[in-house]
């Protein structure tokens, strides 16, 4: 009977044993990170969270970290694993072998053992005005119609909506490393993400942000962040994108059009060819 | 009346642990692939080569003295030590200007592909550009050792 | 100047120095290949041949030119990562003002060696 591995390439199988490293630090009594060792048995789809679980549940309950959705949508978990910053649910043991060394994320100053301090990062963001502007004010503030936009206009910005402000990119960026004046990559993508939406008309605001030392052209192209990041904003894209934006304006021509909203129960031609819903049967 | 016990006030911020890399992300901070190393590799050369302007225009000043200062200094420049420093300066150039081309289309948006909705596994831009960046580097590699067979067959 | 006019001006610089420095170089290191393709008489490093290069205004318009070129492109950036290391705004203010100084010095000294070779 062929035994599962668990992982085609050929990694650790499950059954076998994981050595898990953390960089533990308590800033009630330590001055510098330790490293910790523990053994965990590997079970089949372990994530580098659920090794993280199991030495807290089983053998050591004070390691602390921070997680919450363990399915890679919240950006609670970013930690440094095996020499690259990455979200601990999204991390198979299966792909990093049989020794697993984590630390808290670089760049970031940490409150205790992996908990990163993300206040900086948050600082950043809301620096750079994350909210679609528009020049009627009243229409923003209070909205009675709706924004008409193609799918080719959202397609220019969608994917730099995926961000989970995990802060990955930050850990990775080698301007960020030494400079706590710069924006980072994630806050400069999120400033192309609003540059780029035809709902938009907050260019100039924002360049206000971005125009400055320290600001946009502190990107000099070392592209980690794009390799860390673990949704696919490509946050480097979307900095280049956002210089050249701030030369010949924004990607779109002109900005969404404000639409009258449907009345409430309107149903479009072709919904009528659909098929109806069975009788409720409660 | 039992007085409670009283949880200690804390009055200070707990430390924190600096995680900041500093210069040190500059050179190694993980397992990263080529482009962050490209851009610290421009970064070194463009350094050498400003700190080497002023002292060359400085040294080139000297034709104006006339020709025995001009052989002089010729005389100084072609010691070993500085013709060394010289296939440095070239091969940091040659370097820079090539990675430097490269950069411009980066920065300007240029080659690097269309936002699009991301699929797994997720594409990155920089990506697209890494044909056109070995083919520079071997480029750049011909040249300069063009240049400094030039310099060592002088 | 904002700091996108300072950046664009910083891409030109570099684009400017992409064609003159490398005909400064090539003229300097690649003489050799040059001589074969009959564009450059050796020696290169000739007292004559140098004061040869350097005489008439147009060639001290393209030194003056080339210098300045380089010195914005390289001062640009070396602010730039000072800026990364040092980045208070008190900090920004002298690096700014260092290389400004710094920049118009070494512009004005390579003028004037340019301009009284062109007298040779």
């Amino acid at each position: 009977m062929a035994e599962m591995t668990g992982n085609p390439e050929g990694g650790v199988p499950e059954g076998g044993i994981l050595t898990l490293r953390v960089a533990r630090y308590d800033p009630e009594r330590d001055s510098a990170a330790r490293m910790q060792e523990w053994k965990v048995k590997i079970l089949p789809g372990m994530t580098v969270l659920d090794a993280l679980f199991a030495v807290k549940e089983e053998q050591d309950g004070s390691v602390a970290f921070r997680c919450s959705c363990r399915m890679g949508v919240c950006g609670s978990c970013g930690m440094f694993i095996n020499g690259k910053p990455r979200l601990a649910c999204n991390t198979q043991i299966s792909e990093l072998g049989s020794v697993v060394e984590v630390a808290p994320l670089p760049n970031h100053d940490a409150i205790k053992d992996l908990v990163p301090d993300l206040a900086p990062t948050f600082r950043r963001h809301r620096a750079v005005l994350p909210y679609v502007i528009r020049s009627d004010v009243a229409e923003m503030e209070s909205p009675t119609r709706e924004f008409g936009q193609t799918p080719e206009e959202l397609a220019r910005y969608v994917q730099f909506t995926y961000c989970l402000k995990c802060s990955l990119c930050l850990a990775a960026c080698p301007t960020v490393s030494t400079s706590e004046q710069f924006l980072g990559p994630q806050a400069l993508a999120q400033v192309y993400r609003f540059v780029a939406d035809s709902r938009d008309e907050g260019l100039s605001e924002r360049a206000g942000v971005v125009d400055v030392s320290h600001g946009v052209f502190g990107c000099h192209l070392a592209g980690a962040c794009s390799e860390a990041c673990p949704k696919g904003v490509d946050p480097a894209l979307g900095i280049q994108l956002l210089k050249r934006s701030l030369f010949v304006g924004p990607p779109h021509a002109a900005p969404a059009q404000v639409v009258p909203a449907f009345p409430e129960g309107y149903r479009t031609p072709e919904a009528a060819e659909r098929p109806k819903a069975p009788p409720p049967s409660v | 009346m039992a007085t409670e016990a009283q949880t200690p006030v804390r009055t200070q911020v707990p430390s924190r642990l600096s995680m900041r890399l500093g210069l040190r992300g500059w050179v190694y901070a993980g397992r990263y692939p080529a482009e962050r190393y490209l851009y610290i590799l421009h970064r070194v050369c463009g350094l050498g080569l400003i700190l080497y302007l002023p002292l060359h225009v400085w040294v080139t000043g000297r034709r104006l003295q006339g020709p025995e200062a001009w052989q002089q200094t010729m005389a100084i420049l072609s010691r070993p030590v500085f013709v060394a420093g010289e296939i440095l300066v070239l091969a940091a150039f040659v370097f820079h200007a090539i990675n430097g081309f490269r950069l411009l289309f980066g920065h300007l948006g240029c080659a690097l592909g269309r936002p699009g909705h991301p699929i797994y596994p997720y594409p990155v831009a920089l990506h697209r550009q890494r044909r056109m960046v070995a083919v520079l580097m071997v480029l750049a590699g011909v040249v300069i050792a063009a240049g400094v067979w030039g310099l060592l067959t002088k | 100047m904002r700091e996108s006019r300072l950046w664009a001006l910083h891409l030109i610089c570099g684009a400017g120095l992409l064609v003159l420095l490398s005909l400064h170089m090539g003229l300097m290191h690649y003489a050799g290949i040059l001589a074969l393709l009959g564009w450059v008489r050796e020696p290169v490093l000739s007292f004559s041949s140098v004061v040869e290069r350097g005489r008439g205004a147009a060639w001290a318009a393209m030194y003056v030119l080339l210098l300045g070129f380089a010195l914005y492109h390289g001062l640009y950036g070396l602010r730039g990562v000072l800026g990364e290391v040092w980045g208070t705004p008190r900090a920004m203010r002298f690096i700014n003002a260092g290389v400004v100084i710094f920049g118009l010095v070494v512009l004005v000294y390579g003028a004037a060696v340019a301009v009284q070779a062109a007298r040779l």
